[in-house]
């Protein structure tokens, strides 16, 4: 009985750690983009946001709730080390302190979301000398079945 | 040099379309084997070489080397250039695929007819390679000039494509420079394009 009551204890932890909020933060200058996730997984939407600037950790610089999707943002007024509370008030809770910086420009960040140059520059060649072989040696075993 | 999509007309852009696909086919029928690898190769450094920069009057110009690949190539430049300015345009954003069409015949145009100077007969060769490699980049602007003209931009482009004489002028001499290398080290390479 108490071997199964552990097993089941165990188990109940298990599925409710799957079931944790987890936050990403995303630059998306002038704005923050917080997605919440369970477990990185589902989205975890309407869940209640609280957000505390540095330094201030009693009093909420902005709160309100995820949308459908699990997202919330917001827009900093400096940079630092910024603390976020996620509750979605069915038992699943979390707190995270996230750097968020400022000095980040819309331009930084719209390079960092794309494929660099180097890489585009080695799939373009890839691409380019491997159809070449791929033409040739069709072109070649088309040359010997007419001959 | 590179026209992106939304700029020009859709019609324009579809009658591009309708010039520069059957080209393609006509000019790219019944390659050899040993075409392909030269083909490939020079449509490789056609892709790369786009990425060479140049700051210019408030505005910045790269190398398309299309002179040279039409001296090297002959016919098979068209066909070489619209895959090239399809990877251009997926990868680098440089035109698009709206607009490659019209890209296409305007650079195309340009190599073909650096490919007909070189064929030309009683010119030595680096006039010829010169010619070649100033009108691979003169003829594309001019063309892109009309088409903006066409488009209702006015006829300020013409102007402005007098921006590309100076690329045109560098292409001309690149290209002379890389003929004479070739005369001195492969002269059997323009065999190829004489035919």
């Amino acid at each position: 009985m108490k071997k199964r009551f552990l097993f089941l204890m165990v188990l109940a932890a298990a599925i409710l750690s799957a079931h944790d909020i987890e936050i990403t933060v995303e630059h998306a200058p002038p704005s923050v983009v917080v997605r919440t996730t369970y477990a990185g997984t589902e989205p975890a939407p309407y869940a209640a946001v609280l957000v505390y600037a540095p330094g201030k950790p009693d009093t909420e610089y902005q709160n309100g709730r995820t949308d459908e999707n699990g997202v919330f943002s917001f827009v900093p007024n400096q940079g630092g080390e910024w603390r976020f509370v996620v509750d979605d008030e069915m038992g699943h809770r979390t707190e995270r302190a996230i750097p968020v910086d400022l000095s980040r420009n819309a331009a930084e960040g719209a390079v960092s979301a794309r494929m660099p140059l180097r890489l585009k520059l080695v799939t373009g060649l890839s691409v380019i000398l491997g159809l070449t072989g791929l033409l040739y040696g069709y072109k070649s075993r088309q040359d010997r079945r007419t001959r | 040099m590179h026209i992106a999509d939304g700029i020009l007309s859709t019609g324009l852009c579809v009658a591009a379309y309708a010039v520069s696909l059957p080209a393609v086919y006509a000019l790219g029928r019944r390659i050899e084997p040993e075409e392909v690898t030269r083909m490939g190769l020079l449509s490789a450094v056609t892709f790369v070489v786009s990425l060479i920069h140049f700051p210019l009057a408030g505005t910045s110009i790269h190398l398309g080397l299309y002179g040279l690949v039409g001296i090297l190539l002959g016919r098979r430049a068209f066909p070489v250039i619209f895959a090239t300015l399809l990877f251009q345009a997926l990868l680098f954003q440089h035109g698009g695929l709206l607009s490659l069409g019209v890209n296409s015949f305007n650079m195309g145009a340009g190599s073909l007819l650096g490919w007909a100077v070189w064929r030309m007969p009683g010119l030595p060769d680096a006039g010829k390679a010169v010619s070649a490699g100033f009108l691979g980049v003169m003829i594309p602007a001019l063309l892109m000039a009309a088409e903006f003209s066409f488009s209702g931009y006015g006829k300020g482009f013409y102007y402005v494509s007098a921006i590309y004489l100076v690329a045109a002028t560098i292409e001309g001499a690149l290209t002379a420079a890389a003929v004479a290398y070739f005369r001195r080290v492969k002269p059997e390479i323009f065999a190829f394009s004489q035919a």
